[in-house]
């Protein structure tokens, strides 16, 4: 790969300005370019050397084909020469059997000869455009796989994952496609077109004049069947794209569609787009047989065979060269087929280049300040000040489109609060109330619009990303688990090399150790789509061992969801015990065992902060906890004293 | 994507349910409502290749003639000779390019649509097996891209016959002109289709391996869109790339080596033309000067006959991998279709007017894999309008028995009767109406709020009030209309705009607005904190009179609001009661009590 960084940077210096700076967490990505065509362009001539070296043997190999002809046309003159007796022929002999004639065999071995050339020169320009395509296409999905991780949280919130995936395999297959073949035959054609001119206006000026006039033509009509086509292939393709949709929801969901008989509402709906999707293919189909160019191209050698048997008839011209030039105007047919072919691919290239652009270009919302300095060690104080947050905010265009703050709803409103090191805050509050949210914003994943967070003293705008990060372990409602295996899972935070006792270690104080130790593979297990599939608990332990192992000095419980049986759960109570000691803990949960152990309860409501204390205090004073609790037994009357924020 | 002389097609190796001539039926049986139109399709072929036929041989001609005539009036002829050909031009053009693809592609398009249907069609009745067997991502590949490729075989052969003709008709000539010359071109054409085998041989290994690393760049791509919000609460994105350009480059390495067949094919291919120009040149020069057996312009037309029929020629020799990729994909989309159900419609539904939702099992066995039984002469009784709560360990059967009742999958031995009647006679559209299930996961489809909360009864039209009164009963009013867009907000792809919590919200909304005489929740509780618990508590006890409930739940409070308890321990009931009475016991259910249940208790 190293060889590669050489040209890489060379390329870069040629043909884009100065790679920008990297920050820590800014991966590396080249500067992307406004035109998606330009950006092609970059990726075709990221070696420089072999795209012109295709190009110079493109136009060596174009030269020999069209050769062809001319020496074709040259040995058909002295074949009638010889059949009308006006030269005399001369023989060679071989084996006393075989007789040919001299000149005419000279012709054939230089036919043979160039055609031995245009062989291996085609060899080589095709080997050379396929490597071009695909490291374009390697680059690419780099790039793009690097953008992805740089985008913020907002960016996966609202990115659908079938959009993403399909751009990242079959947008870049299809700019693959573009380049090999597409560059290659467009250079082709280019060059086929300037030597076919030439040559015949060498050999005739007159009959160049036709060509001359179709060639207008055929340029209009070919631009216009390009312009109407394109709008319709992209249509196809969205309509693809939604049919896809449809029926990825339509057999995900297929519980509830037939616990409700929505059966005969899918079909109808299916069906309609189905419908259009087959409307639009016809479009396409239609559009795509109103090629004109074949026709021209026939026209035009037509009457320039015409013209040429004219000029013979009188003299001017002789049968072999009205051949050469039916020969050379014949070898217009393949790049005027392929054209709309490639034309067709360079669209859809084009397409699939606006589309990742679009996607690797939007914006990074969370930006590390360039001055940020790294967390140091840290003791866990954590302080909201005065915090208020919406997600309405967090995309770019809402930013730009709402600016008034009459229509801001926030979901966080002026948080304030803190939490000691080593203390469990216990947060509650009924569904929606930015209890989630609340803790999202602690790791960063999206920026507070007012107020701020503090940790230990320290805005955590004012630090690098990553070693916010490092402090801030979180384990979420719904864990998520990558297709590896359970020790590769447990070790995903890590930053070195971890043994295998370690991870046992870990695995045992999360409770997990027996539950993996039942798998034929142990801890080598494959999990995920391609492996086992792991209950709730069990995913929830591992991923309490995974927080072990980054041992952060700040964890984040989302634990809401507790779908599991009474043995896991004591083991779960067991493994979060262990786990919530000395690190400052923000918890969701419902488990009431685990809210009375916290040293501070947060209930939230609508946003706000409605009442904070600890348990039995909260009891009796607050009226908002007493309706989650309270429900099964009588209590005394709320008891006016003052505490923090009731209601 | 283009593919030279069919090398590169998909060849993989899955069984074989059905025949080729099976097959070749079951396609036909698509294709008859267009029959007229393939005929028409035919007819303009057979006539746009006669009209071809001559120009190339006349060409010869004139140009043989051009030298010895110098009369005047040949330019009258050579006039109506350009004009003629002009016509000939255009005619072609508009028969054999224009109007063939029109047809051909209205007529694949609306059966490949009407292929699609019915597979949607045929899906919607397949059972749960079905599903449970098949991953989403090859179903959608059957349904969207196999019948894509159906489609381009269809093309293919509508195709096949024209190029057929050309074949065949330049031969013709080839072997009018001089069977000599002409014996000495055919004889290349067995080099040309071996050659073409071996490079089919060739690329299938690099496409094997091709298509695995691509597999594994996909999956490496979708994990990381998917797992983005760990990636970076774990800072691993360096990490992660760099694994990533690993992936990547095995992948650019399969890819290369697949696409070299290709760069290599087409020149020899050319090359081979060239040798079998020559050995034409050089023979026929013999046959010219030596024998004055034919002209130099008929040589030249012997030549653009050779052009014309290896150009078709190529196109044949691709049609045995194309129509075997055609049977392939005619294999899988079938074998998606012809599927049996073991849920069915029986031949005299009986619907139970006034149904009072009394359920009762009786010596139910039933296993989703033989040697794993799940009930093994199962009964339970429940009578109508009780709140039963099934309580257990994972994997007791609880969700099994809430599948049964809702006839997702059949029993295998006894019976379940409704009302005393056997659920296999009861009109299963019918019946799935009287039945609401709350599942776990909280499925909700992209499109608005209520949409998703009108799918509760969208066979029927539900009014906007009786959904708003639907959503008020669950206290999920508030942050519907916390939302900017209120009702009509998009919850997006599975509802992610929304919180667990709140989608859980919506799909009980949804299963109060479907009004059942059974309500079965599955641990639907469970995923919802203590605050929003409390109010659905509330709901539920509204909406759990006058219906038979069923609740799969870990919840105290749920199952302390229940009729009657079942526990069940490895398909069996262990023990059956209220909560005081099961408590008295001091049996099993004491201990799961002590042990867990009494972690939520407030005292």
């Amino acid at each position: 790969m190293n060889d590669f960084r050489g040209v890489r940077k060379i390329t870069a210096a040629i043909t884009t300005k100065q790679e920008p700076e990297l920050s820590t967490l800014q991966l590396e990505m080249r500067k992307i370019p406004e035109s998606e065509f330009k950006w092609l362009v970059q990726r075709i001539f990221q070696k420089p050397a072999m795209a012109i070296t295709v190009i110079a043997g493109i136009l060596v190999s174009i030269g020999l084909t069209m050769a062809v002809p001319y020496l074709t046309g040259r040995m058909f003159n002295r074949l009638w020469a010889i059949y009308l007796r006006e030269q005399p022929a001369v023989f060679y002999v071989f084996f006393q059997r075989f007789f040919f004639e001299y000149e005419i065999l000279k012709y054939v071995e230089a036919i043979l000869l160039l055609g031995t050339i245009n062989f291996l020169i085609s060899i080589i320009v095709g080997i050379l455009n396929e490597y071009l395509a695909q490291n374009a296409e390697r680059q690419i999905r780099e790039d793009f796989y690097a953008s992805v991780q740089n985008k913020s949280m907002a960016f996966s919130d609202t990115a659908k994952v079938g959009e993403l995936m399909s751009q990242a395999t079959y947008d870049v297959r299809i700019i693959n496609a573009t380049i090999s073949p597409g560059f290659r035959m467009i250079t082709q054609a280019a060059i086929s077109a300037l030597v076919t001119f030439g040559l015949i206006f060498w050999l005739e000026p007159y009959v160049m004049i036709i060509v001359i006039f179709f060639f207008p033509f055929y340029i209009i009509t070919l631009r216009s069947y390009a312009k109407k086509l394109s709008p319709l292939t992209q249509k196809v393709q969205q309509q693809f794209g939604i049919c896809n949709a449809h029926l990825q929801e339509n057999v995900s969901g297929v519980r509830v569609i037939r616990a409700f008989t929505g059966e005969a509402f899918e079909i109808k709906k299916f069906g309609k787009e189905v419908d259009i999707l087959r409307d639009d293919i016809i479009k396409r189909g239609v559009q795509q047989a109103r090629y004109f160019p074949p026709l021209l191209l026939s026209f035009t050698i037509t009457l320039a065979l015409g013209l040429s048997i004219y000029f013979i008839i009188i003299g001017r011209m002789d049968g072999g060269e009205a051949i050469t030039i039916l020969g050379v105007l014949i070898q217009l047919y393949n790049p005027t087929y392929q054209i709309s072919w490639v034309l067709y691919l360079t669209h859809m290239g084009l397409a699939g280049a606006r589309r990742i652009l679009r996607t690797m270009k939007e914006e990074d919302i969370i930006i590390e300040k360039p001055d940020a300095i790294e967390l140091p060690e840290i003791n866990g104080k954590i302080e909201y000040r005065n915090v208020s947050f919406s997600y309405q905010r967090q995309h770019q265009q809402d930013l730009e489109e709402n600016n008034s703050e009459d229509e801001y709803r926030p979901t966080l409103r002026d948080i304030s609060f803190v939490a000691e090191p080593g203390e469990i805050v216990a947060i509650l509050g009924p569904t929606g109330c930015g209890k989630s949210t609340l803790t999202k914003l602690l790791a960063r994943m999206y920026d507070v619009d007012k107020g701020a967070i503090l940790i230990d003293g320290y805005d955590i705008r004012n630090v690098t990303l990553e070693s916010l990060r490092k402090n801030i372990g979180v384990i979420e409602q719904d864990i998520f688990l990558f297709s590896t295996t359970i020790k590769e899972n447990i070790a995903y935070g890590a930053e070195r090399e971890i043994s295998d006792e370690e991870i046992i270690e870990y695995a045992k104080a999360a409770q997990a150790h027996e539950f993996i130790m039942s798998f034929k593979d142990g801890y080598d297990t494959l999990v995920g789509e391609r492996g086992v599939t792991l209950s709730g608990g069990q995913k929830q332990r591992i991923a309490i061992a995974r927080a072990f192992l980054a041992n952060p000095k700040i964890l984040i419980l989302d634990d809401s969801a507790s779908a599991i049986d009474a043995k896991t759960e004591e083991q779960i109570q067991k493994a979060m015990n262990n786990l919530l000691k000395n690190r400052t803990v923000f918890i969701i949960t419902h488990r009431l065992a685990t809210i009375k152990r916290a040293n501070k309860i947060i209930v939230m409501r609508k946003g706000r902060i409605v009442a904070k204390g600890v348990h039995d205090e909260l009891l009796r004073t607050s009226e908002d906890y007493r309706r989650i609790f309270g429900r099964h037994i009588q209590l005394p009357p709320i008891q006016k004293e003052a505490t923090g924020g009731a209601k | 994507m283009m593919s030279y002389f069919g090398v590169g097609r998909s060849e993989e190796k899955d069984e074989r349910k059905f025949s080729d001539r099976e097959l070749t039926k079951k396609m036909i049986r698509y294709i008859r409502p267009y029959k007229k139109t393939i005929f028409f399709a035919t007819l303009i072929i057979i006539v746009n290749t006669a009209l071809n036929i001559a120009p190339p041989y006349l060409m010869g001609y004139v140009l043989d003639l051009a030298k010895t005539l110098d009369k005047p009036n040949s330019y009258v002829i050579l006039g109506m000779l350009i004009f003629t050909n002009l016509l000939l031009n255009f005619l072609t053009w508009f028969l054999g390019e224009y109007l063939i693809r029109v047809i051909t592609i209205k007529t694949i398009s609306k059966t490949s649509r009407d292929i699609r249907m019915d597979m949607f069609q045929k899906i919607q009745r397949h059972d749960f097996r079905f599903f449970d067997t098949h991953i989403t991502g090859k179903i959608m590949s059957r349904v969207m891209n196999d019948t894509d490729t159906l489609r381009d075989t269809l093309s293919f052969i509508i195709q096949l016959f024209g190029n057929i003709l050309l074949v065949v008709s330049s031969a013709g000539f080839l072997f009018y002109i001089d069977w000599r010359l002409a014996l000495i071109s055919l004889s290349l054409t067995p080099l040309l289709f071996f050659i073409m085998y071996i490079y089919r041989k060739i690329v299938r290994n690099t496409m094997l391996n091709w298509r695995k690393t691509v597999a594994t760049v996909n999956a490496a791509m979708g994990e990381s869109i998917s797992g983005i919000a760990v990636s970076k609460s774990f800072s691993r994105e360096k990490k992660n790339l760099a694994q990533f350009r690993k992936i990547n480059q095995d992948n650019f390495m399969a890819s290369f080596k697949r696409a070299l067949t290709f760069a290599t094919m087409w020149p020899i291919i050319n090359l081979l033309q060239t040798l079998v120009l020559i050995a034409v040149y050089v023979y026929g020069q013999n046959i010219i000067i030596l024998q004055h057996a034919i002209e130099p312009g008929i040589l030249y037309s012997f030549t653009l006959y050779l052009w014309r029929f290896y150009f078709p020629l190529t196109q044949v020799a691709n049609f045995y991998s194309q129509y075997q990729a055609g049977l392939a994909a005619m294999e899988r989309i079938f074998g998606i279709m012809e599927i049996e159900s073991e849920v069915k419609q029986p031949t005299n539904p009986i619907i139970i007017p006034n149904l009072k939702g009394e359920i009762e099992f009786q010596n139910v066995d039933f296993w989703y894999n033989e040697d794993e039984p799940v009930f093994k002469n199962f009964s339970l009784k429940i009578k109508a309008g009780t709140k039963v709560a099934l309580v257990g360990h994972t994997g007791a059967g609880k969700t099994t028995l809430a599948s049964l009742i809702a006839r997702f999958y059949e029993v295998k031995g006894g019976k379940i009767l409704i009302d005393g009647v056997d659920l296999r006679q009861l009109d299963i559209p019918w019946y799935r109406k009287q039945v609401a299930i709350v599942l776990q996961d909280s499925f909700l489809f992209s499109g608005t709020i209520k949409d998703n909360i009108r799918y509760g009864r969208i066979y029927d039209d539900p009014t906007d009030e009786e959904i708003y009164a639907a959503v008020k009963a669950v206290q999920a009013i508030e942050f519907i209309e916390a939302f900017p867009d209120g009702f009509e907000t998009d919850v997006l792809e599975r509802g992610k705009r929304l919180s667990t919590g709140q989608r859980q919200l919506i799909t009980f909304a949804r299963a109060l607005l479907a009004n059942p005489k059974i309500l079965i929740l599955d641990e639907a509780t469970a995923s919802v904190d203590a605050y929003t618990e409390a109010m659905i508590q509330d709901a539920l006890e509204t909406i759990m009179e006058g219906r038979t409930s069923i609740v799969i739940a870990h919840r105290l409070s749920t199952i302390k609001n229940a009729d009657v308890i079942v526990m069940i321990e490895y398909g069996k009931i262990v023990e059956m009661g209220n909560h005081e009475e099961l408590l008295k016991k001091k049996g099993k259910y004491y201990k799961l009590y002590e042990t867990y249940f009494k972690h939520q208790a407030l005292l």
